[in-house]
């Protein structure tokens, strides 16, 4: 059990050496100590009233299961009842009276839903940046980007202020920033969770997904939210590398993803995936077009208020035509085609989650974002995929030191036990890793790394 | 980027960065399934 997963809080809570009250203080302690490092932008005012419910359920000996009392973040794109939804704007939108499915299915497993995360402005964009909050600072070095545009929920957990946070996901948005610090990120398959009371950027390359420190955790998480058991008994199957995922790829990352397949994964094929190589101008066109038609009022009426990334890409969707958008769905279509063909013959497809270590941040990307698209397709041409295919895939780390870098492992619809047995698989290798940045407040004795 | 942001607003500018966002992009090498 890692010291710093879900398990061993929620063991620790079963065996009275903890509970959750004095979690969520540690939490918030670690909130208050890591101000600076603008991964929380609001807290639940109803989370120390959940604290107590659960640890009177502890000390009762009856607890929910292995959510219960668990702290927990969640991105500020979705409602908590209670509190206003910023999605990464300047100012929150009025006090959400509902909230969104996946949180209330989290509550009603005994999570305690404390917080809300920072994020890439609208989502928009996979550099996790925010000039209007500050942008999360990277635990791992903080001259360079935390990623996103789940930023503020991967740092949150990364630095130990969170055991466990969501964040969504509709080009990468949960499996890049969990890259770019080291934890295990999820996108689920399309529609297996749902997204009501979420703020999304496109009309169906949104998911959301769970950013943990371990596989089960992820695994956890991702049952609740979904409504729905993985078969624990799951294995790997036929496993093959798309060689494609490495065009373009920075110096190093090919290889340390290669030596990590080939540790585990011994004897993979590789396999061509030539449609799958487009897909970073298919998803810069369909991203451009949903969110400039999603947004456009915002843009009518609100664009100063914007920052100048976000407001820039808004105004280039809206010029971007409808025939470029019917070329790029008909792309889309035979990405999905090339991938369905392959796993007839293949039951996971492996590459690199990211394209690049962490990029170095600018100081004038602080102040007012960042737009190099070429950094943006190296960053996340990857993980496009799997958005514009809807297939399940899972950042796991696989690096033993530096910089963190992730193998993503996909699989077919609905194959989520599938793809997670094989993360376990080089987790039990690479094994998560503490940054040297780290509150630690979300377990006892958290002081020490994981062992 | 602010200025970016700023003349991208002017319909005739957003046009030409868009066409030469995408050609950048590789967009225009890409092949036209939708072709009839």
């Amino acid at each position: 059990v890692i010291a710093t997963s879900i398990a061993a809080l929620a063991r620790s809570f079963r065996e009275h050496a903890d509970d959750p009250v004095r979690g969520l203080e540690r939490c918030l302690a670690a909130v208050e100590a890591a101000r600076e490092d603008r991964a929380i932008l609001s807290l639940v005012p109803t989370a120390r009233a959940e604290a107590e419910a659960a640890a009177r359920r502890f000390a009762a000996g009856k607890p929910l299961g292995d959510l219960d009392g668990i702290p927990l973040a969640v991105k500020d794109c979705i409602d908590v009842a209670g509190v206003g939804s910023t999605n990464g704007r300047r100012s929150a939108s009025e006090t959400a009276r509902h909230d969104a499915t996946c949180v209330r299915r989290l509550r009603q497993a005994g999570a305690v839903v404390f917080a809300k995360t920072n994020m890439h402005e609208l989502g928009i964009l996979p550099f996790g940046i925010n000039p209007h909050h500050g942008t999360p600072r990277n635990p791992w070095d903080p001259e360079r980007m935390p990623g996103g545009s789940s930023s503020g929920s991967a740092v949150a957990v990364a630095s130990g202020i969170a055991a466990a946070a969501l964040g969504t996901d509709a080009g990468g948005s949960v499996r890049v920033p969990a890259t770019l610090n080291g934890l295990v990120g999820l996108k689920p398959t399309f529609g297996a969770v749902p997204d009501d009371h979420v703020a999304k950027l496109t009309s169906d390359l949104d998911h959301i997904g769970p950013l943990a420190w371990t596989v089960d955790d992820a695994a956890l998480v991702f049952e609740t939210i979904a409504d729905r058991k993985l078969d624990r008994a799951a294995v790997p199957g036929r496993v093959a590398v798309a060689r494609d995922f490495f065009v373009g790829a920075e110096n190093g990352v090919e290889r340390v993803v290669r030596e990590a397949v080939s540790a585990v994964f011994p004897g993979a094929p590789d396999v061509d995936t030539p449609m799958c190589r487009w897909a970073a101008p298919v998803e810069m066109v369909i991203v451009g077009v949903d969110a400039s038609t999603a947004h456009g009022e915002l843009l009518r009426s609100g664009a100063d208020e914007l920052g100048a990334d976000a407001r820039a890409i808004l105004q280039l969707g809206a010029a971007i035509t409808p025939e470029k958008r019917a070329k790029a769905d008909a792309m889309r279509r035979a990405i999905r085609a090339e991938l369905d063909a392959l796993f007839r013959a293949h039951d996971l497809l492996l590459g690199p989650a990211v394209g690049c270590w962490a990029p170095r941040l600018h100081p004038d990307a602080r102040r007012f974002g960042e737009l190099d698209t070429n950094r943006m397709a190296q960053l996340a041409a990857v993980t496009f995929v799997a958005n514009l295919s809807g297939l399940p895939a899972c950042a796991v780390p696989c690096v033993r030191e530096g910089l963190p870098m992730s193998l993503q492992i996909m699989g077919r619809a609905g194959e989520e036990a599938r793809v997670l047995a094989a993360a376990r698989l080089v987790e039990q290798r690479f094994g998560p890793r503490v940054p040297p940045r780290w509150f630690g407040h979300s377990v006892p004795g958290a002081a020490s790394p994981p062992s | 980027l602010r200025w970016f942001a700023r003349v991208t607003a002017i319909p005739f500018v957003r046009r030409l960065v868009v066409a030469k966002m995408l050609r950048d992009a590789g967009f225009d090498r890409m092949p036209n399934l939708d072709a009839p």
